[in-house]
């Protein structure tokens, strides 16, 4: 039904039912009302008529009981009839009676006998004698007055007389038709009255109503209309003219055609969706509910190499098959193509949001990764010839230090044989040179086991061996071992180690041997002057420096002096012996016992090496 | 009484260096270029100490040590495992195959003589 139609049957409905209401409510009261009047009037016509009649009724039997003195003095009748009979004439008169002392002496018969009795028996009430002496008293259809007959202050006989009120009820009856009809009629004219007013009202009503329902259904016709159009994907619609303005459907008029433009930003068209997908380089496929392709972008034919005809409805996976794992996330698989070879492709998939409910589609994308596998190939063959070839290095390198030392071991074994005249006496000329030999062979072994350690560390292969030490006992070898040479270049060499030191836990052989690199370097880079070896604890960590007076390290060199092969000047090399690689060994030998190892130097003021050291090492740090 | 000392070592050279070594030091040196001929050397001979390399052609110096200790005779005797690498575990391994001692190459005469006097003192 039209919301005018329904706004017009409601306030119609209201307002006769409230109409109704009213005029029954009024009729009624007004009916009741009518009554009460009726009732009060009658009632005091009733009396005032019977006052008036017992009125006559006492000044008659007055006046008669006055004029019958003689007659009932001397009893005579034929006087008293005379009087009697000229009172026919008086209007309602019913009944004359005229007694003596001793009762009846005349009466005309329209008194019964019984209402004679009852007054010569009783007599009169003395309440009820009026302002003329008589004494009145109303039957039901009669009023009765009796007056006494006096003569010299003696009564002598009573007149009684009797009216008929038949008159009195007729008037009223009269009275009462008359109201009722006057009632009635008015009665029926409100009525009546009531009907029209409701009609009037009712069709003030409709007029009303369908005024109202016009004015606000026009205006939902309206928006209903333009929801029509942006439905059709007329997104740019104006504001209808009647509806633009303040209030709540201009309100939602505004914000409807502002919806429709928003709208219109965020919703394209299947054309300009088609020319994006089918600018992609990338194969899409939408999958329906029943797995089997129901769109597809132009990519997609080239790659896959069937018509389009061909691939729509096919099941997806006759052509796709992702390799397993998280569906979400892109994924390596395969595509089966129409010419039967197949592809290496990375696929995504992604259930599509708004499809039909229960019939779940899904997006798939995916991309040919032949180059990529090629160029990842390529790379992965790369690095494991790299790897291997790196592995065959070391290996060779371990290789050939051990074999360098074997015959090695044999030079030194036999120079320190003849140098302590295991084979006889040696001549002073002859002892030099051997002593040279011997001197040389050291630093070859020094080189060959720098290396061999190297390698060890680059492959992965050295393994720190940890067991309880002294700090004391690995300073005291250090110095022990180094005090020769210190003293053969008159250099002072300086040693603080504290009273009171944990014991410490690790690999003590290579702590001994990063301190005896850190402490031999000084010594050989120090023309005069002091070495000095400190140690100090801070918080669970030893802290070991060792500083000389030597010339100091550039600061662009400090941190390249432990990368292998290095020294500051490559000429150094050859005139201080070692191989460049002992501060590298050094630090890597203090850093898989979870320690740090640095310079600070300040050049032509000495260098400080300083290394921290857990004083509990427990297991090997792994390089980073 | 002079003291017997079998030299298990495959190298010649090295094995006329420790022979030079302990000959001029008054040991009675006995020498074996094998497993197996050390095997036989200590059974015939019972040395009062043997130096060992783990390196040999047929079998490894440190099964030949754990065979010698198999031989009750034999149980006692010091054994030195001479080893060419200083590979950490070696010092443990030789202690497993029943060696005494455990030194690393190049080995210095003067050294390795002071440590097989202090053993078989």
């Amino acid at each position: 039904m039209r919301l005018q139609t329904r706004y017009a049957l409601t306030l119609l409905g209201l307002t006769l039912a409230v109409i109704a209401l009213l005029s029954v409510g009024l009729l009624l009261e007004f009916r009741r009302a009518a009554m009460d009047l009726r009732e009060t009037v009658a009632e005091s016509m009733d009396e005032s008529l019977l006052r008036q009649y017992r009125e006559r009724a006492s000044s008659l039997s007055a006046a008669l009981s006055k004029s019958v003195v003689n007659g009932v003095y001397r009893l005579d009748v034929a006087e008293i009839v005379n009087l009697i009979e000229g009172l026919s004439e008086v209007p309602d008169l019913t009944g004359v009676a005229v007694l003596d002392r001793q009762g009846l002496l005349f009466y005309d018969g329209r008194i019964s006998d019984e209402t004679v009795d009852a007054i010569l028996r009783t007599g009169m009430p003395i309440d009820r004698v009026d302002a003329n002496g008589a004494v009145t008293d109303s039957l039901d259809d009669s009023i009765l007055a009796t007056s006494p007959v006096m003569l010299d202050g003696e009564a002598i006989g009573h007149v009684i007389v009797c009216l008929s009120l038949m008159p009195i009820h007729e008037e009223l009856a009269a009275v009462r038709a008359r109201f009722d009809e006057r009632v009635g009629s008015s009665f029926r004219r409100t009525a009546l009255t009531s009907v029209a007013t409701a009609g009037v009202v009712g069709l003030v009503c409709i007029v009303l109503a369908l005024i109202l329902g016009r004015r606000l259904g026009r205006p939902i016709a309206l928006l209903s209309n333009l929801a029509r159009q942006v439905g059709r994907g007329q997104f740019s619609v104006p504001v209808p003219e009647r509806l633009s303005g303040p209030g709540e459907l201009g309100e939602l008029a505004g914000s409807f055609v502002a919806m429709a433009h928003d709208l219109q930003r965020t919703t394209v068209s299947h054309a300009y969706l088609d020319s994006i997908l089918n600018s992609m380089l990338d194969g899409l496929i939408v999958v329906g509910g029943d797995d089997r392709i129901r769109k597809i972008n132009s990519a997609t034919c080239g790659l896959l190499k069937y018509d389009e005809g061909e691939l729509i409805g096919m099941p997806v996976d006759q052509v796709l098959q992702p390799g397993g794992g998280e569906h979400r996330r892109p994924q390596e698989g395969t595509a089966f193509l129409g010419d039967g070879g197949t592809l290496p492709v990375l696929v995504s998939c992604a259930e599509l949001d708004g499809g039909e409910a229960g019939n779940r589609s899904s997006v798939w994308v995916f991309r040919d990764i032949t180059m990529m596998k090629e160029t990842e190939r390529a790379l992965t063959d790369a690095k494991l010839d790299a790897e291997k070839a790196n592995a065959a290095k070391t290996q060779f390198l371990a290789n050939m230090s051990h074999e360098l030392r074997t015959p090695l071991n044999a030079v030194l074994g036999f120079t320190e044989l003849i140098l302590d005249e295991t084979y006889g006496a040696v001549p002073e000329e002859i002892r030099d040179p051997v002593e040279r030999v011997e001197h040389n062979g050291q630093h070859l072994l020094g080189l060959i086991n720098d290396v061999l350690d190297i390698s060890k560390i680059e492959s992965g292969r050295f393994t720190i061996s940890i067991d309880d030490y002294a700090m004391r006992d690995v300073v005291r070898a250090v110095v022990a071992a180094v005090d020769p040479l210190a003293a053969e270049k008159q250099i002072h060499l300086v040693s603080e180690v504290p009273n009171e030191l944990p014991r410490g836990r690790g690999d003590q052989q290579r702590i001994v041997q990063a301190l005896m690199n850190l402490v031999g370097n000084a010594i050989k880079f120090t023309a005069d002057g002091e070495v000095s070896v400190i140690v100090g604890t801070r918080g669970d960590e030893f802290v070991v420096s060792v500083s000389d007076t030597g010339p100091g390290i550039p600061l662009e060199d400090q941190d390249t002096i432990f990368d292998e092969f290095h020294q500051v000047d490559g000429s150094i090399t050859r005139q201080k012996g070692g191989t460049g690689l002992g501060l590298t060994i050094a630090r890597r030998m203090i850093e898989l016992q979870g320690g740090r190892l640095w310079v600070e130097s300040e050049p032509g003021a000495g260098a400080t090496f300083t290394f921290t050291l857990p004083i509990r090492v427990e297991r090997q740090v792994e390089a980073a | 009484m002079s003291r017997r000392i079998l030299i298990v070592e495959d190298q010649e050279d090295n094995r006329r260096i420790l022979r030079d070594t302990f000959g001029r030091a008054g040991f009675e040196v006995i020498e074996a270029a094998g497993g197996e001929a050390a095997l036989r050397r200590a059974r015939e001979e019972s040395p009062h100490i043997i130096l060992m390399d783990v390196q040999l052609p047929d079998i490894d110096g440190y099964s030949v040590a754990r065979r010698i200790r198999e031989v009750p005779s034999l149980r006692e005797i010091p054994i030195i495992a001479v080893t060419s690498f200083a590979f950490t575990g070696d010092e443990e391994r030789a202690r497993e195959a029943g060696c005494t001692a455990y030194v690393a190459k190049p080995i210095s005469p003067r050294r390795l003589l002071q440590q097989v006097i202090d053993l078989v003192d």
